[in-house]
């Protein structure tokens, strides 16, 4: 009897070792997140406030902020969100509820499996050379987006599918069986059961979205960026200056405008064109002028006409770009334009209303790049703006996983089949 | 929720993107050297505080990057950290890019080391091509191979990134030829590396902006350097690396100008290229001190305003890299 | 209606086989579903066509032979090298020493909680180790360069603030939880009459943990292994912020190294001349990261579906 009392004493033994290992290496694990945190907090609790949420970055560490890496990561995922969420649970649903059990759907399950896995700069290369210089969408807020949206789609696919496989296959059978066609089925049983599951991974895959840096550095997000893309339907600012893009004549020649001019872009016809300037304090009213054009014009007579409106000054550049400039202390627009003349010499027109989706074409900074951008700056007071930069990152990044284990847990109790 | 289904969601897809509205927005675009960019950055951050509305972008693709994107017509601006070269010349005349060259300040290079070196505090400029030609690589590793007296160790070499303008300055000024360099160094674009990686090793030796040193001061040591040409000594002694032997023309050959070139057809036809440029010239004496380069004398930043005014393009520097280039060369170069 | 009274049993058939015809309409959706499936093999077809596009002028220039036996990477220097090698040698060096970190912490704590943690425990615990893996790169690298390097260099005298050490161990904190949650998830699938089994012959918890479900759930260990060996070699914040830019052929861990990643970094930060044979040195190393993590994936796959035929 001994002997067996021994061994089972000693596995009791191991068994207890055993477990003090495995409490000992979780709590290292977690004394690691806890340092990460404590890092973060230590270095840049005292920078974390209002000012830093709303100044533009600055090469002074001390009032630098990150609010066009805060509006930037949120446009940057609102065209995520809205591409990779239908399309992956599209695809979820495709491959859970329509694929038939051949090798093209295998082919499609091993290629996720695989995309899941691709390093997320891998991604990046393939948005350079195919969004960036393929698709010409530019270093833009779009290309980011997009780029963003195929990385995370193969966890919202995994997420979607996933959800609808814990659905018990007789909530499809007693769909089918009261003749509900399989879209039906999909629509009014399956999606509204899974979205728990679905909302789930779709808030854990924006929150890795979120925190990516790799693939936005190598499409060519990183640089300085103070100002914020355009607001939709908001006024476009009116100008101070203008410049006409397109050369109009030397300036010495007071010749005819080249009968050459505006073809292929738009010629220019006899008609009028609307001069508004207004004090840029944007106090006044506006004074309206209205000038008249006709073809056989020449360019001085062209400025001359600009030139002799109240307020605006127009001269011709050495390479013979028509240049307006208004009075300082005022701002001009123009408008009504049947000449034809902003289009055939590429005058900015000013004012007018922004487009509604110009600010996706917007150079943009996000959150975990303003963040690579300060940690790569050698002076040592902005590694304590990297460190606010990285709470404000952790509490989106934390904060989104906490939801979405809420999210989880709550589903859970609240269907039973 | 029941209405919430992928049809719905791909048509806010659409909505979201799905117009071309690629609208052109009034940006001024500056690229290039990462030593100039502290002064466009501040100049950018100044010109947007002081304009509200304007937008200025600085990227830092090195000097060699900038130019590549200016002569394809996509920046305004392209900052540089020597005159442009002959090939980028050809390039430019090709593209039908006419540019403005406009010197704005003078930085010095500096070889750093360890606060705790006591053995190289200055240096000539051959022990420095010693080690870093790229003859070197693999074999000069070690302090006492330049000078037996130093200590058995290895040397930690830190290096700019080789896109960089400081990286093809330092190699044309110590090595004799641009872009040759030993490889076996941590060459980065990114300063903070060299100043952390000097800083964190007592045998290390690296070499930066000098507004990289002037900001590190307290952690790093700078090397003084003697100019050895022909056998004999053209500074008359180990030089310091400061701002009075920069403006003086004593610190060579690691003092240089610095510029920006500008798109003259961006300066014509976008005002917002020409009010940022003004701004920078009126401003760039106080700035560049701000941001601890070496701005120009006045004299000269009137005769670089007057060739902005003008719009004048082309080169004063023919094409090469000016290496041991003083102030009064730019000047008397510049009033030609 | 009197057509159906007087032949009830047919009306009904004619009115299901209506509904059972798919309307354009559905027909429509599925295309669009199935358009969404084939999307992630456009994506695939995307990658793989901007790797080769751009990696195959790269390799009319610089021969394979040369990619894979110089011993040097200098292609941004006057006196060229493209000898891929010290690239993948800083990727595997940091790879393995991520490994040596998170191997035995993700493997112990996966069998912990299978087989030893109490079920309210694990489920409280899985979620909270989960979040290691949310915290985003740049932050790991913040946490590398910032607390962790300079914390060994302490412990090891002259030890270079960036060095490849310091970023191996972080990246191994961030994919511990790669193993354990995916381990542990295999352990638990080994069916408890094979441990019941082994607990009726008197064995211990241990001895049943290590003799019996460890290699019941192998493959499926080792699907979770090769996912984490892939995340590790396909890294790239850490090792950028952390691990130095020097392409050097060194298993040393307290030198600095450039991983394959860090190097595409390190690029795209400085310039992108389009067309340029620097331009296109990314790609190429692109593609050896896109193959050598494919290879790790695909074993990934293949153990996990052979997993999932055992049980």
């Amino acid at each position: 009897m001994r002997p067996i009392d021994h061994t089972i004493r000693r596995g009791i033994l191991v068994d207890r070792a055993f477990s003090i290992i495995g409490w000992a290496s979780l709590i290292f694990c977690l004394s690691m997140l806890g340092l990460l945190l404590y890092s973060l907090l230590s270095d840049g609790a005292s920078r974390l406030s209002w000012d830093f949420l709303t100044s533009f970055p600055s090469r002074r560490a001390a009032a630098a902020g990150a609010k066009s890496a805060l509006v930037g990561s949120l446009l940057v995922m609102l065209i995520t969100a809205c591409t990779a969420i239908p399309l992956g649970i599209a695809a979820g649903v495709y491959l859970e509820e329509y694929a038939r059990k051949n090798w093209f759907t295998s082919l499609i399950e091993v290629n996720i499996a695989n995309l899941a896995a691709v390093p997320s700069i891998i991604y990046g290369l393939m948005a350079l050379g195919l969004l960036v210089y393929q698709f010409h969408l530019g270093q833009s807020i779009l290309t980011g987006g997009i780029t963003l949206a195929f990385l995370i789609l193969p966890i919202v696919i995994v997420a979607t599918r996933e959800a609808l496989r814990a659905i018990p296959q007789h909530m499809r059978e007693a769909a089918f069986a009261l003749g509900a066609s399989r879209w039906q089925v999909v629509r009014d049983h399956l999606l509204p059961y899974s979205t728990g599951g679905i909302a789930t991974g779709v808030i854990i895959a924006l929150s890795r979205a979120v925190g990516e840096t790799a693939p936005l550095v190598t499409i060519g997000a990183i640089s300085y960026i103070a100002f914020l893309p355009p607001v939709p339907f908001s006024e476009r600012p009116w100008l101070p200056a203008t410049n006409a893009q397109r050369a109009v004549a030397r300036a010495a020649q007071a010749d005819p405008l080249p009968a050459g001019l505006g073809t292929g872009v738009s010629p220019l016809r006899a008609g009028t064109i609307e001069v508004r300037v207004r004090p840029s304090d944007g106090g006044g009213a506006a004074v309206s002028t209205t000038l008249a054009f006709d073809p056989s014009m020449s360019i001085e007579d062209l400025r001359a006409a600009f030139d002799s409106v109240p307020g605006l000054a127009a001269s011709l550049t050495p390479s013979g770009y028509l240049a307006l400039a208004a009075d300082s202390g005022s701002e001009f627009r123009l408008a009504g334009d049947t000449a034809g003349l902003t289009r055939a010499l590429g005058l900015n027109e000013g004012g007018g209303l922004h487009g509604p989706v110009e600010w996706a074409w917007s150079p943009f900074t996000v959150l975990p790049i303003q963040m690579f951008n300060w940690l790569s700056t050698p002076d040592e007071a902005f590694a304590k703006n990297a460190a606010a930069a990285g709470l404000l990152l952790m509490a989106v990044t934390l904060g989104m996983n906490g939801a979405a284990i809420f999210v989880r847990a709550r589903m859970r109790r609240r269907i039973k089949w | 929720m029941k209405q919430l289904s992928p049809a719905s969601f791909a048509l806010l897809g659409t909505l979201c993107f799905g117009s071309t509205a690629s609208a052109q927005q009034s940006v001024v675009k500056v690229d290039g050297s990462s030593t100039v960019a502290p002064i466009s950055g501040a100049m950018a951050e100044e010109f947007q505080n002081a304009n509200k509305g304007m937008k200025v972008t600085v990227g830092t693709s090195g000097t060699g990057g900038g130019f590549k994107k200016f002569v394809r017509g996509e920046i305004d601006i392209s900052d540089a950290s020597r005159p442009i070269t002959k090939a980028e010349m050809e390039e430019c005349t090709k593209g039908g890019i006419g540019y403005i060259e406009l010197p704005v300040a003078f930085d010095a290079l500096t070889v750093v080391i360890n606060k705790q070196n006591t053995w190289a505090a200055s240096m000539t400029t051959e022990e420095l091509k010693k080690l870093w030609e790229p003859a070197a690589q693999g074999k000069i590793t070690r302090w006492n191979q330049i000078r037996p007296e130093w200590p058995d160790a290895e040397i930690k070499l830190f290096g700019a990134g080789t896109d960089s303008g400081t990286f093809e300055y330092f190699t044309e000024a110590v090595v004799g030829k641009a872009k040759s360099s030993r490889g076996d160094y941590t060459a980065s674009e990114d300063d903070n590396t060299l100043v952390k990686g000097v800083e964190g090793s007592k045998y290390a030796l690296g070499y930066f902006g000098m507004a990289y040193y002037e900001a590190h001061k307290s952690k790093l040591q700078a090397v003084k350097v003697d100019w050895i040409k022909d056998g004999k000594s053209q500074t008359g002694g180990a030089i310091e690396p400061s701002a009075a032997n920069v403006t003086g023309a004593k610190y060579n050959p690691l003092s240089r100008p610095l510029f920006i070139y500008v798109n003259r057809r961006s300066a014509e036809t976008k005002p917002e290229v020409k009010a940022f440029v003004d701004f920078y010239l009126k401003n760039a004496k106080t700035l560049v001190s701000e941001v601890k380069y070496v701005p120009l004398p006045d004299a000269t930043y009137e005769v670089v305003s007057s060739r902005w005014a003008k719009l004048q393009t082309g080169t004063v520097f023919g094409g090469s890299h000016a290496v041991g280039i003083s102030l009064a060369d730019v000047l008397t170069k510049e009033s030609k | 209606m009197t057509q159906i009274a007087a032949n009830p049993a047919r009306g009904a058939r004619d009115a299901i086989s209506h509904a059972a015809r798919r309307k354009p309409s559905a027909v429509l959706m599925e295309f669009g579903l199935l358009l969404a499936a084939v999307l992630s093999i456009l994506i695939t077809a995307g990658i793989v066509y901007v790797l080769f596009s751009e990696a195959v002028p790269f390799f009319r220039v610089v021969s394979l032979w040369e990619f894979f036996t110089d011993s040097q990477w200098t292609p941004l220097f006057d006196d060229k090298h493209f000898g891929i090698l010290p690239l993948v040698c800083g990727t595997m060096t940091t790879t393995g020493i991520a490994l040596i970190v998170a191997l035995p912490l993700g493997t112990i704590i996966a069998i912990w909680l299978s087989d030893f943690a109490r079920p309210g425990l694990r489920e409280t615990v899985k979620p909270i180790l989960e979040l290691l893996s949310a915290v985003p790169t740049v932050v790991f690298g913040y946490f590398a360069i910032q607390f962790v390097s300079p914390a060994l260099g302490r412990v090891i005298p002259d030890l270079p603030l960036f060095n490849v050490l310091a970023a191996g161990v972080v990246m191994g904190i961030m994919i511990v939880p790669y193993i354990s949650s995916l381990s542990e998830d295999a352990m638990r699938a080994v069916p408890m009459l094979l441990r019941e089994g082994s607990y009726g012959m008197g064995a211990n918890r241990f001895t049943t943990a290590i003799r019996v479900v460890f290699p019941a759930s192998l493959s499926g260990v080792g699907a979770a292994y090769t996912l984490a060996i892939s995340r590790a070699v396909g890294e790239t914040m850490i090792v950028a912020i952390a691990a130095g830019m020097q392409p050097t052929l060194t298993i040393d861990p307290t030198s600095q190294a450039q991983t394959v990643t860090a190097y595409i970094v390190q690029v795209s930060m400085g310039d992108l001349p389009h067309g340029s044979l620097e331009y296109q040195t990314i790609f190429a190393a692109g593609l050896t990261l896109f193959v050598m993590t494919l290879g790790f994936n695909l074993l990934s796959v293949a153990l996990r579906r052979r997993f999932r035929q055992v049980y």
